[in-house]
């Protein structure tokens, strides 16, 4: 969605601008036709948006509703003092460090291996590696935290075959992320998808003209392959953080709402979750909820900027 | 760079290619399988150590109890019902809305169009956080708490991947299709309706699916706004049966083979309008 096409394509329709008369008439169709998305996004997502903006400076909870008062700036210093916050944000570091670099990577890798038009069976990869992607993540999880299961999982029994003592995956302080993050991997598909369609876009002409000066099949892929898809690695690593920062819903399932082990699963979301649904207070969720969204819009800017150094679009040089 | 410009032969690389495929593929399957056998075992069965892939009701006239226990004893077959419907019912429902403006910002000129599709693709990276507290005191306010509509009726008047894949669809078909059709007289609505739509029945089948599925899957808003035991979607349904009892593997697992299976036989049957689907435009 951010790649090369929205650019290209939003230009491609000016030559129309010709049919003068009808001009205006189409102007009006056009607005009827996308008023069902409108009143769409002003009632479920902009009013919604503006709303949380307005309780996050004031004291708002659902049983004392009636007692809202407008408290300024009150509900952000607490949020930088509160050391749930910091725990949160803690926890998602540590999440984000582990799980960010390898769901960039991973789809690359897989999608690297299907590429290969000479592969045996690639179609049959290809939909078994989607599959897990329909799946409910509830069920997920519920599968997997079976499979991890100390005593009875086939992961320890596993790893114990080859003489390996297995950790407490899912009761441990420190091996919650990596379990996390292979519950997540297992759903990788999507990212894989695209990746492998964009992959199969590359113009055949750069790899022969890189076997003409007798590439080995890692420099092509090094030259010509990685350069032409970071478009969608630039496209998954958005999402990917958006939805890191967001994540809290697997251990939400998995670990119940409190963060066991310990602390570690006290996600940012978690504890948005708890204070807005548990607690009824909606002035200060909002407050968690709006600084979350203006992280994400800081980092977004950010990542958008870094975008000319390593992001090459075809068609887009001026 | 000079490490890689190894010329690695291609029965090589295919080896190593296989290998690494494989042990996904097996990672992949594995808990697919390790679920289906579960729910063929005995309650004793299941916490035998060492665990076995073995399981002893297979065959056995109680082969099924785990199923038949949690279709009807746990009311499953009930909560699939009402995903069904719910998951359908908001499939349909952002048809309408994505196909208009989908149309709209593939064919036609207005004022404002860069501005509208520029906050079309914003919404994407809007948390739902941001949105979702207000969203629930509206349905508060409106009096659905604890009914469908939270869960269907906003899906009617949204759907960003939905617009932007049809709109991806749309910029596809023929301007000679439209120039044909303004001469015979026809106007916009007809062109929409009478060539556009019947051309992309394709594309609308894979936002049908796609939004099925999402739908389907969905947790965070039956858990916040359906608390009547009857009117429990299959997530929840799975949920609330492992917070009451716990680690019963076997009929915990029969319920989630039970809210997997129909995704996987429309999987299956739709593989090429899905893979294809999100290839194109990605998001989910």
């Amino acid at each position: 969605m951010f790649s090369e096409f929205k650019f290209k394509n939003l230009g491609l329709r000016t030559k129309r601008a010709k049919m003068g008369k009808s001009a205006k008439r189409e102007a009006l169709w056009g607005l009827a036709f996308i008023s069902p998305w409108i009143i769409g996004f002003f009632l479920w997502t902009f009013g919604p948006m503006v709303a949380s903006l307005i309780f996050s400076f004031t004291d708002f909870n659902l049983l004392h509703r009636d007692e809202m008062q407008w408290i300024g700036l009150q509900n952000f210093r607490h949020f930088f003092s509160d050391p749930l916050v910091w725990q949160a944000i803690k926890v998602s570091l540590i999440f984000a460090a582990i799980a960010l670099p390898i769901s960039v990577i991973q789809p690359i890798v897989m999608a690297a291996l299907l590429n290969d038009d000479r592969l045996w069976a690639r179609r049959m990869f290809t939909t078994l590696f989607y599959m897990p992607a329909v799946v409910p993540f509830v069920s997920a999880v519920y599968v997997w935290s079976g499979i991890m299961n100390t005593q009875t999982g086939w992961f320890n029994r596993g790893l114990a075959a080859i003489g390996i003592p297995g950790p407490d995956w899912l009761g441990s302080q420190a091996w919650i992320y990596p379990s996390l993050v292979m519950i997540g991997l297992w759903g990788v598909g999507n990212m894989m998808l695209m990746t492998l369609a964009t992959m199969q876009g590359v113009p055949t002409e750069l790899y022969d003209a890189a076997k003409v000066d007798g590439a080995s099949h890692f420099k092509q892929f090094y030259h010509v392959t990685l350069p032409m898809i970071t478009p969608v690695i630039f496209y998954n690593l958005v999402l990917t953080t958006i939805g890191i920062v967001q994540y809290f819903l697997v251990p939400f399932v998995l670990k119940g709402p409190n963060g066991d082990p310990g602390n570690a699963t006290w996600f940012y979301g978690m504890y948005l979750y708890k204070e807005a649904f548990s607690y009824s207070n909606m002035g200060y969720a909002s407050t968690m909820a709006w600084m979350l969204f203006l992280f994400v819009l800081v980092f977004t800017i950010i990542l958008f900027a870094t975008q000319k150094y390593w992001v090459y679009y075809a068609g887009m040089e001026d | 760079m000079n490490m890689l410009n190894f010329k690695i032969p291609r029965s090589v690389r295919n080896i190593f290619s296989y290998v690494v495929l494989s042990i996904f593929a097996f990672t992949t399957i594995f808990p697919f399988l390790w679920m289906i056998i579960t729910t063929f075992k005995s309650r004793g069965a299941i916490f035998s150590l060492p665990p076995t892939m073995m399981p002893d009701l297979l065959f056995k006239p109680e082969m099924w109890d785990s199923y038949i226990a949690v279709l009807t004893k746990y009311s499953f077959l009930r909560y699939a019902g009402n995903s069904l419907f719910v998951a359908g019912m908001a499939a349909t429902g952002q048809l309408l809305t994505a196909s208009l403006a989908g149309f709209a910002f593939a064919r036609m000129e207005f004022k404002g169009k860069g501005l509208f599709f520029g906050l079309l693709l914003s919404t994407t990276m809007i948390p739902t956080e941001v949105i979702i507290i207000p969203e629930f005191l509206l349905m508060a306010k409106l009096d659905w708490l604890d009914t469908y509509l939270p869960l269907i009726v906003p899906s009617f008047l949204v759907g960003t991947f939905g617009t932007f894949m049809l709109r991806e669809f749309f910029m596809s078909i023929p301007e000679e299709l439209v120039e044909a059709a303004h001469l015979d007289g026809a106007s916009t609505f007809q062109i929409y309706r009478k060539i556009f739509i019947p051309l992309s029945m394709p594309a609308m089948t894979t936002l049908f699916l796609i939004g099925f599925i999402h739908n389907w899957n969905e947790l965070l808003r039956p858990v916040l706004y359906i608390s009547s035991s009857n009117l429990r979607t299959i997530t929840i349904g799975l949920t609330s049966f492992q917070n009451e009892f716990g680690a019963q593997w076997n009929l915990l697992l029969a319920g989630a083979v039970i809210s997997i299976l129909p995704l996987l036989i429309v999987y299956i049957l739709a593989q090429r309008y899905i893979v294809e689907g999100i290839a194109t435009t990605g998001l989910k």
